[in-house]
């Protein structure tokens, strides 16, 4: 089967990346019919995506009271945001969680990937695999309000094992101190190994050609040098794939803020996710929450780019 | 075959024109979607459901052109704002729908209609000679008319019922603990507390404070502040409220009322009278279980209550029904003790009850509605609904709330909260009406940093005087009062 | 099992047991709140008060049959939305990512790109306006009015997963059977789409998950409570009147079982798809 290795990696993945690089003569087939394919995606996208994105950027310019339209105030809300408190905070909470938050899960999936693809017997492999796999299956919010439960002072899981083995001599109101409180937020979940990039990154490593690996072990490089010299350069193709959608999914987090702390204590927990929600819900201001909305969008869109870039440089220079 | 068609279609025509006509007349007909909120939740309460049932029921039998839709309470855990907002936003809203009334008010005309003069003609559904029957804000006490009163003056919803607060108190440890759960003053009460601590290793209260939102320690907020400032009630006051309710001059501070005060300087943040405020807050935050901040919902308080971690909790009134069905010890109901000239000077010598319309029967109707033409119609189903032979019943079986129409009975709910029910009202109404729902927030995230120990007593003073004079700003911008400069 | 046995050697066990070992302990932490959940779908309320976190005698084992009744009408609604999700998004994503990945037009990478920065889009702020589109169409309270929208969501990180399998399909395949004449929609149907299915099936999954659990939509564009799907149905043992834990417990368990059961079956077939290196 392809894989990175086996077809020279990055060329093979720039041709996937840049425009112009043809995958088949175009002369063959009539201009319109890739079009057609493609009429009831663009239909549905621009009805539910594109439309509703727009409208909620042109809102970011006004003062909306729904159910009123919208009164066009030009740049007013962005120049409000820009010297709010809570939102300049929220901007710096989200960024500590989701790089802390991006580094662990894909720290575990890896190091999950990495134990069960190293196991000798496959049959073992698939076991282990499915019970990584069944924990998807749990709703986001009961995941959520069970693991306030863990954080909870009294009758709490974390605090009555650390009260128990005598690490804490009286409870510690993890999710109620700004100084612990976005870092419970990071560790929910823990140890975050069952998911969607756990899958990604076993299936990758499942990829790579035996050959590459015994070579390895028969040369003397041990597992753990292999995992770093050869394993991770490999699979950086899916990497860069989760990083992205674990960093936009970081950044755009509000369920947790919204389930387990609220925003607090004292705004140490908001996230602009979060505030978007209560400027626009809490507050009736649909206006000021788009500005939100725009802003966060603007920075997850730089962000990609950002690491899209980093990494096919970083091809062009190994295939030159 | 054609020919039949034609008759029929043009009977149909007939009945039609027909029955507009007898409609255009006096009778009602269409039809509406009704939010009763708590008072119709099949799924977890059918007893008050069939309650409901049978009012739209009886009403759509008197009114055979009328069609009542009822929409089943969102479950706990939901979101009513996310819900609600969209459904204005696309003009699908409930045609009687429930809110909070701090976020009705919020809205005022730009959701919702102004009752006011509905509320000031008769009620035809109430018995004659009966409150109500001539004038339907006669079946209401004055004091729920005007607590919903909106910044605007108008009144956006009809407050059919009320809650009360008290302290649930576990009796076998108060018992045990060898406390009496009454307090001479507020220095005794915070002793008794911590001797239940000492001997029993529990915490005294359950409380909890949230960072944004409600929570239930806005209701201890409501107490300190009303307790420290009774005596500016005078200067507070507006006289054309007064005239409103004649012959109560102490009574919960409207958002008008509050903000002017703010305005006029006669309350500041920086006054002494808040250094006993947060002293008395921060105190009685020392009783609370130690994630007071960090708990969220008034569910897991009442958890720690009934799980024997807390010796009692402060509750509302549809607490009642759940711990009456699920303690396995002995529970009773007392509350806050008063403040006297022992605990600071000029202590009124009172404690202040904490209740209000904050209930289920909060009933507005949207703008939309009457663009579509079923204002009236949702104004009289309203009308029926809020008449005592309805609601009465309703409230009842829910056994959650105390209904406040003239000629309905609290029944077993009201039992424990009579002592509580006759304490003066509060002063000050909840953090997020009192001026606006942000300033609320932002006065909740000050005083955790103040309890905290992020900011010492005199930055949290600023930080609270900032709060009240930009949420001044805020309400005088909405509404532009003639002493607003 | 004794095929496992047999093909556990002595060998490979005393290679794998650090391994084992750790897995073990990083699966019991994984587990928890799944065996919380469980745990409390069998107490009664009493119980539930009196112990927390450990399991109590008598097991409430009709806890499960009263959340039945309701959970089974939520499983059934779930299912008359989150299928036509399902099959929807399967054909559109099928269709965009071959097209993306086997034909070359003018404007193909900048729409790719319009595609997938659409992931970057916090959802919450679309609420108000996708609610006033779907009823401007007068789709309130529809299947529709759920379906479309949700296909909308899932259709792009579909397009981009079922892109990059396509790209990894050998052109060889193709040429010959163009070199016999077969058409365009001939090499979709007969040789694109049959070597898809594992990818499709991981799609599938993908759309699963996101469809069975999201509360926010269908709690706007649903209107009647009889049709809410169970990510709401789960929250309706819960009210501020009084929790019945117990039965929320075991109702959390009950939403659980349909895609326990269909993960249990694609599994393999989800694995599959992932084979061919998801990548970017």
């Amino acid at each position: 089967m392809a894989n990175e290795i086996g077809q020279t990696g990055p060329t093979r993945s720039l041709a996937r990346f840049i425009p112009g690089r043809p995958r088949m003569r175009s002369g063959l087939v009539p201009i319109y019919v890739p079009f057609l394919f493609l009429i009831p995606a663009l239909i549905l996208l621009v009805v539910f995506r594109y439309y509703p994105t727009i409208s909620a950027i042109y809102h970011s310019f006004t003062i909306w009271d729904i159910p009123k339209p919208g009164e066009f105030v030009g740049l007013k809300n962005y120049q409000a945001l820009f010297s709010d408190p809570i939102f300049l905070q929220s901007i710096s909470n989200i960024l500590k969680y989701t790089v802390v938050r991006t580094l662990l899960t894909m720290t575990m999936a890896i190091i999950g990937a990495e134990l069960v693809y190293n196991l000798a017997s496959s049959s073992w492999r698939n076991i282990w695999r499915l019970v990584f796999t069944v924990p998807m299956v749990i709703p986001s919010t009961v995941d959520l309000l069970i693991w306030k439960q863990i954080y909870a002072g009294r009758q709490g899981l974390l605090n009555e094992i650390l009260v128990g083995i005598g690490a804490l001599n009286r409870p510690y109101p993890w999710i109620g101190r700004p100084d612990t409180a976005l870092w419970a937020l990071v560790f929910i979940g823990f140890p975050a190994v069952a998911g969607f990039g756990f899958l990604i990154i076993l299936a990758a490593l499942q990829n790579l050609p035996a050959e590459v690996n015994d070579a390895a072990l028969i040369d003397g490089c041990s597992r753990l040098r292999r995992v770093f010299s050869i394993d991770l350069p490999a699979i950086r193709g899916p990497l860069a794939l989760i990083l992205i959608l674990s960093l936009n999914g970081g950044l755009q987090q509000f369920a947790p803020m919204l389930v387990v702390t609220q925003g607090g204590p004292v705004n140490s927990t908001m996230s602009p996710g979060y505030y978007l929600y209560t400027q626009g819900f809490t507050y009736g201001a649909h206006g000021y929450a788009s500005a939100i909305g725009t802003i966060l969008m603007l920075m997850t869109l730089t962000l990609s780019i950002f690491i899209m870039r980093a990494r096919y440089r970083r091809a062009y220079d190994v295939a030159i | 075959m054609l020919k039949k068609l034609t008759l029929v279609l043009l009977l149909c025509l007939l009945v039609t024109a027909l029955g507009t006509a007898v409609a255009q007349d006096s009778e009602l007909s269409g039809e509406i979607n009704v939010y009763p909120q708590n008072y119709y939740n099949p799924e977890a309460d059918p007893d008050t459901a069939a309650v409901m049932e049978s009012i739209a029921q009886a009403y759509m039998e008197m009114h055979p052109g009328v069609t009542i839709n009822l929409i089943a309470n969102l479950p706990a855990g939901t979101d009513y704002n996310t819900w609600l907002a969209s459904r204005i936003a696309a003009s699908e809203a409930p045609d009687i729908a429930w809110d909070q009334y701090a976020f009705r008010n919020q809205q005022m005309d730009n959701w919702w209609v102004a009752l006011d003069d509905y509320l000031n003609m008769p009620n035809p559904y109430i018995e004659a000679g009966t409150p109500g029957s001539e004038r339907w804000m006669d079946s209401l006490p004055d004091y729920v008319i005007n607590q919903t009163r909106a910044p605007d003056g108008h009144l956006y919803q009809v407050s059919l019922d009320w809650v009360e607060t008290a302290l649930y108190y576990n009796v076998d440890m108060f018992k045990e603990a060898g406390v009496e759960p009454n307090w001479a003053n507020w220095g005794a009460f915070v002793a008794d507390m911590n001797k239940l601590r000492d001997t029993l290793g529990v915490d005294p209260v359950g409380l909890y404070q949230a960072g944004t939102g409600w929570s239930s320690w806005y209701w201890a907020d409501d107490v300190f502040l009303s307790a420290v400032w009774h005596d500016k009630a005078p200067e507070i006051l507006m006289q054309k409220y007064i005239d409103l309710q004649p012959g109560r001059d102490f009574r919960r501070l409207n958002t008008e009322e509050v903000a002017k005060a703010v305005h006029d300087g006669v309350l500041t943040a920086t006054d002494p009278r808040m250094d006993t405020y947060l002293a008395l807050s921060k105190q009685f935050t020392e009783l609370l279980p130690v994630d007071y901040i960090g708990i969220t919902s008034l569910d897991d308080i009442q958890r720690l209550f009934l799980s024997h971690e807390v010796a009692s909790f402060w509750g509302g009134t549809w607490n009642n029904k759940q711990v009456d069905e699920s303690a396995d010890f002995e529970w009773g109901v007392t509350y806050l003790p008063p403040f006297t000239a022992e605990d600071f000077a000029g202590a009124a010598g009172v404690s202040y009850r904490v209740g209000g319309p904050s209930s289920a029967g909060q009933y507005g109707i949207p703008a939309a509605t009457a663009d579509e033409g079923n204002l009236e119609l949702a104004v009289d189903f309203l009308r029926w609904m809020s008449a005592p032979q309805n609601f009465g019943p309703l409230a009842a079986t829910y056994r959650g709330f105390i209904p406040m129409v003239a000629g309905t009975e609290g029944g077993a709910v009201v039992q424990n909260f009579s002592a509580v029910a006759a304490l003066p009202e509060r002063l000050f109404g909840d953090p997020n009406g009192r001026l606006t729902n942000e300033a609320g927030d932002q006065w909740s995230a000050a005083m955790q940093a103040f309890f905290l120990d992020q900011t010492d007593l005199e930055t949290t003073k600023a930080a609270l005087q900032e709060v009240w004079w930009n949420g001044m700003l805020a309400v005088c911008e909405q509404q532009s009062y003639d002493w607003c400069s | 099992m004794l095929r496992f046995r047999s093909r556990l050697t002595q060998h490979s066990w005393r290679q794998d047991w650090p391994l084992f070992l750790v897995l073990t302990i990083l699966a019991i932490i994984t587990y928890i709140p799944f065996v919380f959940t469980v745990v409390n779908s069998l107490k009664s309320n009493t119980q539930f008060f009196t112990q927390f976190w450990l399991p109590v005698l008598p097991l409430h084992f009709e806890n499960y049959e009263r959340a039945l009744p309701s959970m089974g009408r939520a499983i059934l609604n779930s299912f008359s939305y989150s299928i036509p999700t399902l099959i929807l998004s399967l054909t559109i994503s099928g269709l965009t990512g071959y097209a993306f990945a086997r034909y070359r037009f003018p404007g193909r990478q900048i729409l790719f790109f319009a595609m997938l920065a659409l992931i970057m889009i916090p959802g919450i702020l679309l609420v108000i306006p996708m609610f006033s589109v779907i009823i401007s169409l007068g789709w309130g309270d529809t299947i529709q009015g759920v379906v479309l929208p949700w296909t909308a969501v899932e259709i792009v990180f579909g397009t981009f997963l079922m892109r990059t399998f396509f790209e990894t399909l050998p052109q060889e395949y193709f040429e010959a059977a163009r070199l016999d004449g077969a058409g365009e929609m001939t090499l979709l149907f007969r040789i694109a789409l049959p070597l898809a299915i594992p990818a499709l099936a991981t799609v599938g999954i993908l759309n699963l998950l996101f469809t069975w659990n999201d509360i926010i939509w269908p709690l706007v564009s649903i209107f009647d409570s009889n049709r809410f799907p169970v990510s709401i149905g789960v929250l309706t043992f819960s009210s501020q009147y009084g929790t019945d834990y117990g039965v929320t417990f075991a109702s959390y368990v009950i939403a659980s079982l349909p895609l326990i059961i269909i993960f249990g079956f694609t599994s393999r077939r989800f694995m599959d798809g992932l084979a061919g290196g998801l990548s970017i």
